[in-house]
């Protein structure tokens, strides 16, 4: 009996080629997405999997209530939690403390690289399952200055050369001795440091004052991650109620008197994926993020799925009489049931292939493909089994409608006369499906549409400081004086000036600052700069000089911006010209200047108080303002790499274009780009569902339009009678999701504090754009019957 | 085998009821060959349905070898029709897709026979109807006599009792239907009880009985 279904549904498909080419290319396309998203799922939650105790192994998270009432949720805690709770609990087995206090340059013999390191203790390979390939477990961070590196840390520091005995430099902190190399498994984990050191460390690197003192600060819930394995059989009440005491205490004793912290759990397994947390550790996916994707996945897929449906219904009629005739032939109703869902399981299989193969190409083919995939994925038995699966539920949601109308035909009716047999009501519906899937695509349409608007604008916005013409060097650490004096004297080099880190992304620190008789502390963001800057990146000023040639280390004069101006509560910027302002981490400071505002940090974030300081210990970067563009300015980039390493033999010399790497930073190409794969996606569906509605829609009525052309009918009366009622659809379709992607792209843009304005000309566009692709669609159809020779038509009947 | 008494079919338009039969009472018995005979419209194709259990009354009593079918629910009428009776068409409405061996392997599929048995049934009636060199072919490959003939060896396949026949020679030529008359008198002498309805009075003479129809109801028989 199967037999019979698999060979009549195969024969079907090869008969009616664009109704299978239809429904297999469209299932195809959203199952593409659907196999992404399972396969994402299947890296998320394959995190942590590796660990000997992971239920009763927890980490602790702080609730935090701030000075304005928020809530948060925080990954972190204080870092003396743990001995507090080693110390007074017996429950507690062991305690691990991560705390990535450094990051930054490591030099091992010639290389210089950037390193992740976190701080913990021998406990780390109890409580967790890593292990090491080298060195001994339980002593490698046993002693202060010890270090383990992670497999790739090892290899791309030292090659095939042993690490361990050797040392690695830490630029500010010192050397420390390697110990070991961490094993490298295939397991994932939300713990993914380069470098990790021994919390002994800590004490005496604070001492030294190369680090903040926090290791001992309870109020400090921003730095450590403290993880608790319990004793066998201990119930994870008992925890909780510990930290509920400790909290108590703590709040009793005043260590933070305005905001309040309190604790709560989260077991290791829950970690990844798991709930958004602020502060959080590393990679890992949320819930909100999964849920995400998987509602994306399932919204293409469905629309699929209703082309399927609608194709399947409007295609019935055909099918009508081979259901009377196994009927009368003695098959029940869920003989034929069965039969028209192995049908469309049979569809869903063949998308599969299809899909895969295109999964294939956008994977190795794809610029898409890091953003897509994750990292290290490949096929494997279960994954095979969750795809199997997912078709079979797709074959099933496509399935189960025209199945079951087709079940119910009486042969009787339809094998008297197919004419008479009335499909009551699902005309609404599949009109319904038609108007959902356009709606659906014109708000991907608008929603990217205005999304790549406003990210281009990000990207070619003006900020309020110049990006022309300018060339970024990373200083790499190297005596900022000898290398602006040589490139100054360069032929096509205007100026040269130096910063601690480009504008418009990040502010390089935060700081507090008063006036000298206030009381007061307000947040400010801070740059360091040079003389030079202002100049450079035609910052204007709206009062005094400016600074003057910085002199090293002492600070003495910075200049503010005029929302800091109002922030210190100065009633004009030429008040505030000269005072004297107190900075948390420095001596008191004269104000050399007042700047008009700009977007320092982007038009992510509204203009916030800036303070412009000149401690040249903190210049990473120098900016050269040239005298003309990229394209002419080989051989001026040749002088600069020769005067470099005319100073820094050692050193490779970077450079980027202002404008251009800020282009690519700001600009999401990336995520452009998968909105537009999803709109086109979108589209593509919906196109395809129209296309098979109008098919059959047309091919029935090739009679009454031979019979409508004998009577004197035009091509033109023709097309507009067929076309009036699918364009009403689409019209249907833009009234309804043009609102709609107004809305959500409005709502998208508030989270940026600069944000351009949806404008009607976007809305007017994506609808004409979908109203043309229906066009081609229905025209496609329409024009071949209108103008086909009635005479032949009705000499068939 | 067959028990007619007092069957009604109407059909309801807007508030006018038209009846498609008034009060037929029929008896008929295993062995028999009967020709329906009328005019369009007189309700020849209704009774053949109610026969054969596609339609039901809309009042009065049918029983068939001794079960009231008016009493039965819709798989016990569906046991029952399987197991007994075949369906010949004016239209043969063979499956498009499926070959002729696979059409005549049909009624079997939906009665749960094994593979091997079907094969060797199949295989029985390709070779009565000497169709056998055929079988490979698709409906549309075939003349209307020859879809017809598998259309008749779908109805026999599962060996029923009752054949019923909707005027199985509308569509043929003269020759043709003919050759279809012959077959069916020779089923009949083997045992088939034969129901058909037709147009044609050559084609009735074969039948040992004719019942005429006028306006839904039986003239004399």
């Amino acid at each position: 009996m199967l037999k019979n279904y698999f060979t009549i549904a195969f024969r079907n498909l090869a008969k009616h080629k664009l109704f299978s080419f239809i429904n297999i290319f469209g299932l195809a396309l959203s199952m593409c997405i659907g196999l992404i998203v399972i396969m994402r799922l299947q890296d998320d939650f394959s995190y942590d999997r590796f660990h000997p105790r992971p239920n009763s192994t927890y980490r602790v998270i702080s609730e935090m209530t701030n000075q304005s009432g928020q809530d948060f949720r925080l990954a972190s805690t204080p870092l003396p939690l743990a001995s507090a709770l080693k110390d007074k609990y017996a429950f507690v087995e062991n305690t691990v403390r991560i705390y990535p206090a450094w990051s930054g340059k490591a030099v091992a013999g010639m290389k210089r690289l950037g390193v992740d390191v976190a701080f913990t203790e021998p406990s780390f390979f109890n409580v967790f399952g890593f292990k090491l390939e080298q060195g001994d477990g339980a002593a490698a961070l046993n002693a202060p200055n010890k270090i383990i590196l992670s497999k790739e840390t090892a290899i791309r520091f030292f090659g095939k050369e042993e690490p361990v005995g050797k040392s690695l430099e830490f630029e500010n902190l010192g050397n420390f001795l390697i110990t070991g190399v961490m094993q490298k498994t295939a397991d994932k984990s939300h713990i993914d440091f380069d470098v990790y050191c021994s919390m002994s460390s800590i004490a005496g690197l604070e001492r030294a004052g190369k680090l903040p003192l926090q290791s001992s600060d309870w109020s400090n819930v921003f730095k450590g991650y403290t993880y608790v394995l319990l004793k066998e059989g201990t119930p994870k009440k008992q925890l909780v109620s510990a930290l509920n005491n400790i909290s108590t205490v703590f709040k009793k004793s005043g260590a933070s008197d305005k905001s309040s912290i309190r604790f709560d759990i989260q077991s290791l397994p829950k970690i990844t994926p798991g709930e958004e947390l602020g502060n959080s550790i590393g990679r890992g996916a949320t819930y909100g993020k999964i849920a995400a994707e998987i509602s994306i996945a399932l919204i293409i897929l469905i629309s699929a799925c209703f082309n399927y449906t609608n194709l399947s219904i409007a295609r019935s009629l055909k099918r009508a009489k081979e259901v009377g005739i196994r009927k009368v032939s003695g098959a029940l109703r869920h003989h034929i049931f069965l039969q028209f869902i192995i049908e469309s399981v049979v569809i869903a299989f063949l998308a599969l292939g299809l899909a895969i193969m295109m999964l294939q190409l956008l994977k190795n083919y794809s610029s898409l493909s890091a953003e897509f995939f994750p990292e290290g994925v490949s096929m494997n038995a279960s994954l095979i089994g969750w795809f199997l699966l997912f078709s079979v539920m797709a074959g099933l949601l496509a399935g189960i409608v025209p199945a079951l109308t087709l079940s119910t035909f009486k042969p009787v009716i339809v094998l008297k006369n197919l004419a008479n047999v009335k499909l009551f009501g699902r005309n609404g519906l599949r009109k319904a499906l038609i108007v959902i899937q356009f709606s659906l695509s014109l708000v991907v349409i608008i929603f990217m549409l205005v999304f790549n608007k406003q990210f281009d604008y990000m990207a070619t916005g003006d900020y309020g400081f110049n990006r022309d013409r300018i060339i970024n060097v990373p200083l790499q650490g190297k005596d900022y004086h000898l290398i602006k004096n040589a490139i100054g004297t360069i032929s096509g080099v205007q100026r040269v000036s130096a910063t601690s880190d480009n504008m418009g992304k990040f502010a390089s620190g935060t700081a507090n600052i008063k006036l000298p008789l206030s009381e007061n502390f307000v947040p400010v963001k801070y740059f360091d700069v040079d003389e030079d800057f202002v100049a450079n990146m035609q910052l204007k000023l709206l009062a005094g000089a400016g600074m003057t040639a910085s002199v090293g280390d002492e600070e003495k004069e910075v200049m503010i911006n005029e929302t800091a101006v109002k922030t210190l509560q100065f009633k004009s910027v030429g008040e505030a010209l000269d005072q004297l302002i107190v900075m948390d981490d420095s001596i008191p400071v004269r104000v050399a200047g007042v700047i008009k505002d700009f977007h320092f940090e982007g038009f992510e974030f509204p203009i916030r108080p800036l303070v412009l300081r000149g401690r040249e210990k903190a210049f990473n970067y120098l900016n050269i303002k040239t005298s003309m563009d990229e394209a002419d300015a080989g051989k001026l980039v040749a002088a600069l790499h020769t005067t470099w390493k005319k100073i820094n033999p050692d050193e490779a010399f970077n450079y980027n274009w202002f404008n251009r790497q800020f282009y690519e930073s700001k600009s999401a190409t990336g995520t452009v780009s998968m909105l537009g794969l999803l709109a086109f996606m979108g589209i593509t569906i919906a196109s395809l569902g129209l296309l098979g509605m109008v098919v059959y829609t047309v091919e029935g009525r090739t009679r009454e339009i031979s019979i409508r052309k004998v009577m004197g009918a035009g091509v033109a009366a023709i097309v507009s009678l067929l076309s009036k009622s699918f364009l009403k659809l689409v019209m249907i379709a833009i009234v309804i999701a043009a609102p709609i992607g107004w809305i959500c792209s409005y709502i998208f843009l508030q989270i940026f504090a600069v944000r351009v304005q949806v404008g009607v000309g976007i809305i007017v566009l994506a609808s004409a754009a979908v109203l043309a692709v229906s066009l081609l669609v229905i025209g496609s159809q329409v024009f071949r019957v209108a103008a086909a020779n009635p005479a032949g038509n009705l000499r068939a009947e | 085998m067959i028990q007619l008494r007092k069957i009604f079919k109407w059909v309801n338009t807007g508030s006018n009821r038209t009846f498609l039969l008034k009060d037929i009472n029929l008896d008929i018995k295993e062995g028999e060959f009967i020709s329906i005979m009328g005019p369009s419209g007189s309700g020849k194709s209704t009774l053949l349905n109610i026969i054969g259990m596609l339609d039901e009354a809309n009042e009065g009593e049918y029983n068939f070898l001794h079960e009231a079918v008016h009493k039965l629910k819709e798989r016990e009428k569906s046991t029952l029709y399987k197991q007994y009776i075949g369906f010949v068409f004016q239209a043969y409405h063979l499956i498009d897709e499926l070959t002729v061996y696979e059409n005549i392997e049909t009624p079997l599929i939906y009665q749960n026979i094994k593979s091997a048995e079907r094969k060797a049934m199949v295989a029985d009636i390709l070779d009565r109807f000497n169709i056998v060199g055929k079988k490979d072919l698709f409906p549309a490959q075939l003349s209307g006599g020859q879809q017809q003939l598998v259309g008749i060896a779908r109805a026999l396949i599962a060996k029923p009792k009752l054949l019923l026949a909707d005027e199985p020679t509308g569509n043929l030529n003269s020759k043709q239907g003919e050759e279809i008359m012959e077959l069916f008198k020779v089923l009949n002498e083997e045992g088939v009880t034969i129901i058909q309805v037709t147009h044609s009075e050559k084609n009735a003479s074969y039948g040992k009985r004719i019942i005429h129809l006028l306006d839904g109801r039986i003239q004399n028989s």
